[in-house]
């Protein structure tokens, strides 16, 4: 853990001040087809200042973590506030206050690099026997641990390590016309990477079910474009969670133009829809993504977006919650040593229903059931656009033939007004990041849900 | 250290540690960043950083390893984990550092970099958009200066050095009147002074002016085949596919890639031409001169009048498959402009779409590729009529490329090389 070099610099923050250090600890291996194509760490860690002077800020940061180095960031970082106050003259207030304190979260140790490789080895010589007809596949192993040590003027100082393992497996094989045709398992938690697998027999069973996907998916047809009534995975949820509706009520992206703008307290989808961005935990356990102090010293308290179809609020960081005049929700997160807090989400999720996933495919005369997507994209209209790599057609209350990859799109404050069944079948994904200036881990989550989307197709 | 010492004394460590061939990469850099958020300034952030990047292979086993401190202590311990990942990896005949061809020095751009110019022209750029587009929110801005001095060598005797400084600005927009908005586009540009207005760089303008056209916008009737425009802000989108689908190195050790066994036959219509071009007119030359192997890039015909030339395969890639290496990686990769004129093409069109963005997902090792058009407009009748929402666009990458309708003389360049239009027919159109 990162020796204490900063919060004894707290005394001399003249302006509001956050000073950081962090250490960021990426490792990968990636086998393709049995070539070992990447066996890398990276270890990147500095220390930043941010300075806040009448309604601008100031940042610098610096790759070297000591007592001079700390205080000559504090310095630029002031010298940058008064660069822009002096040119933009905003003249605005002190940003809004909030609880003291300090707290200590997680543990700091090493994750051998030949354990990544070793569990690599094991998956790809797993999967080459198991599936001999495979044409090409890869496994990509990924172990992160982000160490974070802060002090922030009259706010909560905090010193936390968070580790988190990913693991992917990709099998490609050839269509019935020839053509490659490829999924991904994938599994993400925090931890590390010894513990969350330390057993790799449930990851060996989700690529058993990815590979008859697989399997059905050679034989896929083409999805008939149209809006059409379809059930949506639970990753399919959470990307639309966090995508089409998360970035719309981040407060930054609000003051931006987004739709959301006019929509406080408004109906925005179906009495069954309510969503939250959790901090830390829910239902009683720690999400993977836990935030309980962010990067500007607030305690981080769960944000609720929708609830029961009605849009409750945003997220928010200092500055935004001082435009609005609430509370910060503890939001501002920052990648990086380098990198500035921005608003983002942590574990974003529709919540679970009561509905059971038979009945609604039972409920279906003619849809898709759409179940894995490796991409989502969406504006801050609300306009979306998820690319689907599995589902299924479903023709009277029964699943049909696989569909080959397609996209779904809408707009999705009108698409979550159609929401007629939500199941009970919560899921997290904590396979992606999120690349809103700064690429930053994030959860997605939910349960299956019926609803009218746009699919594309032939 | 500088950079240069960094390197020489990172190989000496990787040497001693008994690493048979190694590859370094180490830069020193600062930056200076203004972000923008809706018409305020709002933040400066100053950046020193450092970069060491290692490779090392000892008995044919490959390590990597990146840090950003450059003191000795440092390195001495990350050439050690490296030499410990490599212990574990499994011995690849293909692999090892780039041997040398011809070693250079580089220095472009700007040196100093001039903070207040490019605070003028943040300014300036938010005034001019308030006058001339009084619709159009800038959601954000970034613009900044970076310095950057960076080394690369290796143990076979390749040495590179590159000094440079560069502008870049970065922004996302959309347009608002009263609860209607449009969807919101982005663009970037880099540049070597703050000697222009941001707002005449590249395809800038044209873009915020058809976010403030578009807040009126309605999907297409039904479904039809047409002809989509692919401009100089899309055009990546192509580009991207042919060379991560098809020409590179992972879909041809793969097998997947569908020209596996193309080379030397049509793969385009006879107007395509795909060129790397570090040489070509408006380039900041920053960053663009070696691969992230460690060989310099000349300019290379990928595709020349339709017919596949030359892959991009980087020393591993052309190990692993028994080709020719070219390039396994390179910043500027061009369609060359073509003999028409835009407004004839257009003109030429009977029903299609102007597309300046697609939202999609990846396409697939086929070139399958489905999305929504954003930004976008119909064209009707070899005119554009209006701009459109909730349509999407559904077509083959590699059979598009052989319905090429036409390459516009006209380009545009966003500071990596002028790019122009393309119009490509049998698209799936289809709205709501």
């Amino acid at each position: 853990m990162l020796q204490d070099l900063v919060t004894p610099l707290k005394g001399e923050f003249r302006d509001y001040t956050e000073l950081r250090a962090q250490v960021n600890t990426r490792q990968a291996v990636y086998i393709s087809k049995g070539n070992l194509l990447a066996n890398t760490k990276e270890i990147r860690g500095g220390v930043n200042a941010r300075v806040y002077k009448n309604g601008v800020f100031g940042v610098a940061s610096a790759p070297e973590y000591d007592t001079e180095s700390l205080r000559a960031v504090v310095a630029a970082a002031s010298r940058n506030a008064r660069f822009l106050d002096q040119k933009e003259k905003p003249g605005k207030g002190p940003l809004p206050s909030v609880p003291t304190g300090s707290m200590i979260y997680g543990e700091d140790r090493e994750v051998s690099q030949k354990l990544l490789l070793e569990v690599s080895r094991e998956l790809d010589a797993y999967v080459t026997e198991k599936y001999p007809g495979l044409v090409s596949r890869f496994v990509s192993a990924r172990h992160m641990g982000i160490e974070k040590l802060s002090a922030v003027s009259d706010s909560y100082d905090i010193h936390s390590y968070l580790p988190k393992a990913n693991l992917y497996v990709g099998l490609t094989v050839e269509d019935k016309d020839g053509k490659p045709c490829d999924l991904t398992c994938m599994y993400g938690r925090k931890g590390f990477f010894d513990q969350v697998f330390a057993d790799l027999s449930f990851f060996k069973d989700e690529i058993e079910k990815v590979y008859e996907k697989l399997m059905h998916k050679r034989e896929a047809v083409y999805a008939e474009a149209g809006v059409k009534e379809c059930i949506l995975a639970p990753m399919l949820t959470g990307m639309l969670s966090h995508e089409a509706v998360g970035h719309t009520v981040e407060a930054d992206l609000v003051l931006g133009g987004s739709v959301a703008g006019h929509m406080l307290g408004r109906e925005v989808a179906s009495e069954k829809v309510t969503m939250v961005d959790f901090a830390h935990h829910y239902a009683g356990e720690e999400l993977s993504i836990p935030v309980y102090v962010d990067d500007e010293g607030t305690l981080a308290q769960d944000a609720v977006l929708i609830e029961n179809g009605i849009l409750k609020g945003y997220m928010h960081d200092k500055a935004s919650a001082m435009h609005y005049g609430v509370a910060p929700t503890g939001n501002a997160r920052a990648f990086g040593f380098a990198d500035e807090p921005l608003i983002r989400m942590r574990n974003t999720a529709v919540l679970p229903g009561t509905d059971k996933l038979e009945d609604m495919i039972a409920s279906i005369d003619d849809g898709y059931y759409l179940l894995d997507t490796n991409n989502g994209q969406a504006d801050t209209t609300g306009e979306f656009m998820f690319g689907v790599t599995s589902g299924y057609e479903i023709k009277n209350g029964k699943l049909g033939r696989a569909i080959k990859e397609t996209t779904i799109s809408g707009v999705a404050f009108d698409m979550l007004k159609t929401v007629s069944m939500v199941g009970d079948d919560l899921e997290w994904d904590y396979n992606g990041m999120c690349g809103k200036k700064q690429s930053i881990a994030v959860g997605m989550g939910g349960p299956s849900i019926k609803c009218r989307v746009t699919i594309g197709g032939r | 250290m500088n950079s240069k010492e960094i390197c020489l004394y990172t190989l000496e460590a990787l040497k001693r540690a008994g690493a048979d061939m190694a590859a370094v990469r180490a830069y020193k850099s600062k930056a200076d960043e203004l972000n923008v958020q809706a018409k305020e300034v709002r933040l400066l952030r100053t950046v020193f950083s450092t970069g060491i990047a290692i490779k090392a292979v000892k008995d044919q086993k490959k390590g990597t390893i990146s840090i950003n401190k450059a003191e000795k202590e440092e390195i001495d311990t990350a050439v050690a984990a490296c030499m410990e990942a490599l212990e574990g990896a499994t011995p690849d005949e293909a692999e090892g550092v780039a041997e040398v061809t011809e070693n250079a020095n580089f220095v472009s751009g700007d040196p100093e970099g001039d903070l207040e110019a490019l605070y003028d022209r943040v300014r300036e750029f938010i005034g001019q958009v308030e006058d001339k587009y009084p619709k159009v929110v800038l959601e954000e801005l970034v613009a900044e200066y970076i310095h950057q001095e960076l080394c690369y060598m290796t143990s076979t005797g390749v040495e590179y050095n590159e000094e440079g400084g560069l502008y870049g600005f970065s922004t996302t927009f959309s347009a608002h009147e009263g609860e209607k908005g449009s969807s919101f586009n982005y663009y970037g540009a880099r540049f070597e002074r703050p000697d222009k207005p941001l707002l005449s760089l590249g395809m800038t303008e044209e873009l915020i002016r058809e976010s403030q056209e578009s807040l009126e916008t309605g999907s297409v009737d039904g479904k039809f085949e047409g002809t989509i425009v692919l401009t100089p802000a899309s055009i990546d989108n192509l580009i991207g596919t042919i060379i991560s689908n098809f020409i590179s190195d992972t879909p041809l050790m793969d097998g997947t890639s569908i020209w596996k066994n193309a080379k030397g036959t049509r793969v385009a219509s006879e107007c395509f031409n795909l060129v790397i071009d570090p040489e070509a007119e408006g380039i900041v030359p920053v960053g663009t001169h070696i691969t992230s192997d460690g060989y310099p890039i000349h300019k290379l015909d990928l595709i020349r009048n339709g017919v596949l030339r030359n892959f991009m395969l980087s020393r591993y890639g052309a190990k692993k498959t028994g080709m020719v290496r070219t390039y396994g990686s390179a910043a500027n990769i061009l369609v060359l402009p073509g003999e028409d004129a835009l407004s004839d093409i257009i003109g030429s069109i009977e029903k299609g779409i102007y597309v300046q963005r697609l939202s999609g997902g990846s396409p697939s090792a086929t070139g399958e590729f489905s999305g929504v058009a954003k930004n976008s407009f119909l064209i009707e009748n070899g005119k554009i009529t209006r701009p459109v929402s909730e349509t999407m666009v559904s077509m083959n990458m590699a059979e598009m490329i052989k319905n090429i309708r036409g390459i516009s003389r006209e380009t545009a360049n966003d500071g990596m090389g002028p790019q122009p239009w393309i119009a490509m027919d049998g698209v799936t159109i289809s709205g709501k």
